[in-house]
């Protein structure tokens, strides 16, 4: 079975579930999957397949890819068992614009998992991105034009 | 609300303090909610560079606020952005500051300064037997919809009430209440029905429009194909349970904890079509389904009368639920009858449940 069923002896954590289900720090993730159940969709191999020759492409032809985490239906726990199966490379980079974004290289040399936080600080947007650099991490020329400006004003006599 | 017609959405983020990078951001954001690949947020960018800020007049009519409440908690990382800067909403009684007099003189500008080329939302139903039963400032909402409408560039209903008639329209139906496609004949008109409709359904059509100063494609009901293109059941991550035959068959048993399809305790997932399996609730903590409730089938017409929210869909519906149960027990082709049998199902607007019955 693609799943772990709750035990219905475990009434521990429903309990926990139905105490935090109402309470300001909203319910307990753990116990909202024991009652959810662990369910397998199939999408994360899919995901992964994808991964897989979209890299082959780039080291063929340069071919870049995109995926769009949260335009696939996938059931609970599964984005995590998704990125844990990508693992953490050894980049990881950060800005802070419109709220929090985060480029964080995958275990997998080519893959960057790129997200997008709100101002609040909630995943607005996940993409995994198959490049060699992402075009996030590089300085954009209008950016660095009004940089250019801001020196220049700055050593103006 | 004054509105400089030459600023576009790229100078009013640049006006505040936003860097090319976060311009990026909001575009790759944007092209996710219009549900388009990310390899088109360059796309989105360069039309966004040009898109010029929408006039907007959102008017409600016999409604709950739900949808309202849907837009403004969604949290998105551009909503913000999207009704403070990329569009400007010159009347939303509920969410605009101003009352009373002051209210209706904005709307009177908007329409005069914007005539032609405004957008204009309505969620709620119109009661059109019974005009009296709901007016703003004197104004019936049926002949406040008709003047309005006149001078808009196009129409989205916002939620099933305006879409389809909705609550407001169950059985005895007091108002008459009916959907906005009733009354707008000579206009675009987009239906964004739900109840709520999903946050995102309702930004996709303005980013849209904004961006490429088009309309979504529509299905056969107006909805947004890009949206509500397909079924919750196509997109549901239960379906395995339900091409094995492995079903819940009460709220508490052990396939209901183990996380078994709904289909026999009510859910209308085969026959409904909306994103909610794909883009889920609450900054996508979470939908119905995954919440052990089955779909209610809220995008849908009629969804308020047209059987009971606990009966299987095939008691009704497909003709005696042991064949779809010995379908689905049968393997795959179930899925392909579920979703052959919804398209068939679609039902047109405004049909009379109780006749359908007979
Ligand atoms: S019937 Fe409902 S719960 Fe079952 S697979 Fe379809 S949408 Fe999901």
């Amino acid at each position: 079975m693609p799943f772990e069923a709750l035990d219905p002896r475990d009434a521990g954590r429903l309990e926990a579930l139905t105490a935090t289900a109402s309470g300001a720090h909203g319910p307990d993730p753990e116990a909202c999957e024991s009652v959810r159940g662990r369910v397998d969709s199939g999408n994360v191999p899919l995901l992964l397949n994808e991964v897989r020759y979209a890299l082959e492409r780039l080291l063929d032809d340069g071919t870049t890819h995109a995926i769009d985490v949260r335009a696939i239906p996938l059931g609970p726990g599964e984005e995590d068992r998704l990125l844990d199966a990508l693992g953490r490379g050894e980049l990881r980079a950060e800005f802070d614009s419109l709220g929090r974004s985060e480029v964080q290289e995958c275990a997998y040399p080519g893959v960057w998992c790129v997200t997008h936080y709100n101002e609040a600080g909630h995943v607005a947007g996940r993409f995994l991105e198959v490049t060699f650099t992402p075009a996030l991490l590089a300085s954009p020329p209008e950016d660095v034009r009004t940089g250019l400006e801001r020196l220049a004003a700055e050593l103006a006599p | 609300m004054l509105v400089d017609p030459r600023a576009t959405v790229a100078d009013m983020l640049r006006a505040r303090g936003i860097s090319r990078r976060g311009f990026m951001k909001f575009c790759a954001t944007t092209a996710s909610l219009m549900a388009l690949a990310p390899s088109m947020t360059p796309k989105v960018a360069e039309a966004l560079q040009k898109a010029r800020r929408t006039s907007v007049i959102w008017l409600p009519f016999q409604e709950c606020t739900g949808c309202k409440e849907s837009l403004t908690r969604a949290g998105g990382p551009t909503l913000e952005n999207l009704i403070f800067d990329a569009i400007s909403l010159d009347y939303s009684e509920t969410l605009m500051a101003a009352a009373g007099h002051q209210a209706e003189e904005a709307m009177k500008n908007a329409i005069r300064e914007n005539w032609g080329n405004y957008l204009l939302l309505v969620d709620g139903s119109l009661p059109v037997d019974v005009p009296e039963y709901s007016v703003i400032g004197g104004v019936s909402n049926l002949e406040m919809l008709k003047e309005v409408a006149a001078g808009a560039k196009a129409v989205v209903a916002i939620g099933t009430c305006s879409a389809f008639g909705g609550l407001p329209a169950a059985r005895p139906n007091p108002t008459g209440a009916r959907p906005i496609s009733d009354v707008v004949k000579d206009k675009p008109l987009i239906n964004v029905p739900g109840c709520p409709p999903m946050p995102i359904a309702i930004t996709s059509v303005l980013v849209h429009y904004l961006t490429f100063g088009t309309l979504p494609e529509l299905d056969h009901l107006n909805r947004p194909k890009s949206f509500f293109g397909q079924t919750i059941h196509d997109r549901c991550y239960r379906r395995p349970f339900y091409e094995r035959g492995q079903f819940a068959e009460s709220f508490d048993d052990e396939g209901a904890k183990a996380g078994w399809c709904l289909f026999k305790v009510g859910c209308k997932g085969p026959t409904t079509y909306n994103g909610c399996a794909t883009y889920k609730w609450n900054l996508g903590a979470s939908w119905p389904v995954e919440s052990g409730h089955g779909c209610l089938g809220c995008s849908e017409p009629n969804f308020w009368d047209w059987q009971g929210f606990y009966n299987p869909l095939s008691t009704t519906q497909w003709g005696g639920y042991a064949q779809i149960g010995a379908a689905a027990a049968a393997g795959a082709a179930a899925g392909a009858v579920a979703a052959l049998a919804a398209r068939r199902k679609q039902r047109p607007v405004g049909q009379d449940v109780q006749e359908e019955g007979k």
